[in-house]
């Protein structure tokens, strides 16, 4: 059974801001749907009520206190990692419209 | 072996810089055999080994791993040197500062040889997918060495380091330790900071050790959890290997329950495998443990569930690599009309099949009129799954069984099919989804290497650690 159309695989990539050529859409949408079928057995799962229920003993908060803010001078190391940047600033390549 | 070699080099029978120059040799020499490296960082070795020396020479202290060559997976940021994550998109980016577990290793004086070759974006179990070239495995020729840390796997099932970190998402560390015959350790979530782990899926990733023995497991677990501001995540729970003796442990192991699901022994499973665990079982029944059968049907869900929800974070996680802050190529090289094309062409060559498979599958599970159907019902799966290890563990210690279904595949054989090259971890992912730590240890008596998963409830890897050393005692 096909889970996912032609048109889902080329909205996917659009949303993915993935591009594929030809072939490799079919190819994709023959994999996602063999996916899909495998992972159509959770619908069948008995048991599981409608809210998420997060009932877990010991669940420790890891919620952090606010502390004092510090300044990590990372930039300068950060803006050597980029591919290409004017002054302090990462350059991107020049595109004609949006 | 960390203690004896760590001795050794205290007692000045032979000095860091030594041991640091025969590694790097070494990893360099069999690298051509394993393709375990994706690059080297032989000065940094160099130079931590001279420090070690130094202070040695002036009866200062060193640090726990002194002198220990340890490899790093290539996901995980060491400053100064490339973190590629086995990828295009990153295979021209320098790491602008250390991953906590990195630092760590360095605080306790480790010496860092080099970084490991993974699959790609480490997603796969085989290692087959990295953009610098297949890892290929210690055992055999032809065979897979596991993934995706199958790099840090076969560096030290090879001897080419002594110890290496890996990363388990689904199974990326127990997994290759079990294809290539040493011990992975995937601690809980929350246990290790991931601060500097380049991300796959937040929720699920842990950085953890292989190593030869539990007592370097051990040691290296509590190295690298330290507290740390980094990772909101981090529970702030740092672990302490209480170092007991052989009579203690078998104590231990004497009043141990170990449950064993039914569900880990279903179709799939290899037959020769499934006799292996459960000689085991014997040895640990025969050491005074109690078996116990328990079944668990949550666990014929695990493999759907996580393919659900890791695709989703994936999806996420990897929408950063945009060609802009990161990109495959120079600026200006990739010419397109408009944003979206420039994108799409930009991750069309930064990532692999794979990658770009799950990326979609994550997008699916996100999207309008999907994400009710499949990801919040896989998340509701995972909160149930959680509940019954919760219940599970009221009556036993451990749960036990095979830590995968096959030995280890042949190269090419499972490229075509993605489905069978994800029932690999089928057994590793429920430990990911339920936060539980995890430990693969090397089997006993077969053809090739598999391993024997132990699992235990959130943050008691002593109790999992005991109970893996006390299968390398009694099992010897």
């Amino acid at each position: 059974m096909a889970h996912i159309t032609p048109r889902e695989v080329d909205h996917l990539a659009m949303l993915s801001h993935i591009s594929f050529s030809k072939d490799e859409r079919a190819s994709l949408k023959k994999d996602l749907d063999g996916i899909l079928a495998y992972v159509e057995k959770l619908q069948a799962i008995p048991g599981l009520s409608g809210a998420l229920q997060f009932a877990l003993r010991g669940s420790e908060s890891q919620a952090r206190d606010d502390e004092e803010a510090q300044t990590l001078a990372l930039a300068d190391e950060v803006l050597e990692s980029v591919p290409a940047k004017n002054g302090r600033w990462v350059k991107g390549p020049k595109i004609r419209r949006t | 072996m960390i203690k004896e070699l760590r001795d050794k080099i205290i007692a000045k029978k032979i000095s860091a810089t030594e041991i640091a120059k025969e590694y790097c040799k070494k990893a360099k020499t069999q690298n051509k055999a394993y393709n375990s490296f994706i690059s080297f960082t032989e000065e940094l070795a160099l130079e931590k080994a001279k420090s070690v020396d130094g202070r040695i020479a002036k009866d200062k202290e060193v640090g726990k791993l002194a002198g220990v060559p340890i490899a790093i997976k290539d996901n995980m940021l060491v400053k100064g040197y490339p973190a590629t994550n086995g990828s295009n998109m990153l295979a021209r980016y320098i790491a602008s500062f250390d991953a906590d577990a990195v630092k760590f290793l360095k605080e306790e004086d480790a010496i860092i040889i080099g970084k490991t070759n993974m699959d790609d974006a480490a997603m796969g179990s085989s290692s087959e997918t990295s953009h610098f070239g297949p890892v290929k495995s210690n055992v055999a020729k032809g065979l897979v060495p596991g993934g995706s840390s199958g790099g840090s796997a076969v560096a030290v099932a090879s001897g080419q380091v002594v110890a290496a970190l890996g990363s388990d998402t689904g199974g990326s560390i127990r997994q290759p330790a079990s294809f290539t015959g040493i011990i992975g350790l995937k601690p809980t979530y929350g246990r290790v900071s991931r601060s500097g782990l380049i991300a796959m899926a937040s929720s699920l990733d842990q950085i953890g050790p292989f190593t030869t023995t539990v007592e370097d497991a051990a040691l290296l677990l509590q190295v690298i959890s330290k507290d740390t501001r980094f990772d909101s995540t981090y529970a702030r729970k740092s672990f302490h290997w209480p170092l007991l003796t052989t009579k203690e442990i078998r104590e231990h192991i004497k009043n141990m329950r170990i449950g064993v699901p039914n569900e880990f022994f279903g179709e799939g499973l290899s037959p020769e495998i499934a006799n292996a665990v459960r000689t085991a079982f014997k040895v640990f029944q025969d050491a005074g443990a109690k078996v116990v059968p328990l079944s668990l049907p949550c666990l014929d869900y695990a493999l759907a569930c996580y393919y659900v929800l890791m695709p989703a974070e994936v999806s996420s996680n990897l929408a950063r690599y945009d060609g802009i802050r990161y990109s495959p190529v120079e600026t200006g090289k990739i010419k397109r009309e408009t944003v979206l094309d420039f994108y799409g062409a930009v991750r069309r060559q930064g990532f692999g099949t794979e990658v770009r498979r799950r990326i979609m599958l994550g997008t699916y599970v996100l999207s309008a009129g999907y994400i009710d159907k499949y990801y919040l019902q896989a998340q509701r799966v995972r909160t149930k799954m959680a509940l019954d290890f919760q219940e599970a563990f009221d009556e036993v210690d451990i749960i036990a069984g095979p830590t995968s279904p096959t030995f280890p595949f042949r190269v090419g054989e499972r490229q075509n099919d993605p489905l069978s090259m994800y029932l690999a971890d089928i057994y590793t992912v429920a430990a990911n989804l339920t936060g539980l730590p995890g430990i693969s240890l090397p089997l006993h008596d077969l053809p090739l290497p598999a391993g024997l998963q132990l699992l235990a409830p959130r943050f008691e890897e002593e109790r999992l650690l005991i109970a893996a050393r006390g299968y390398e005692l009694v099992s010897k």
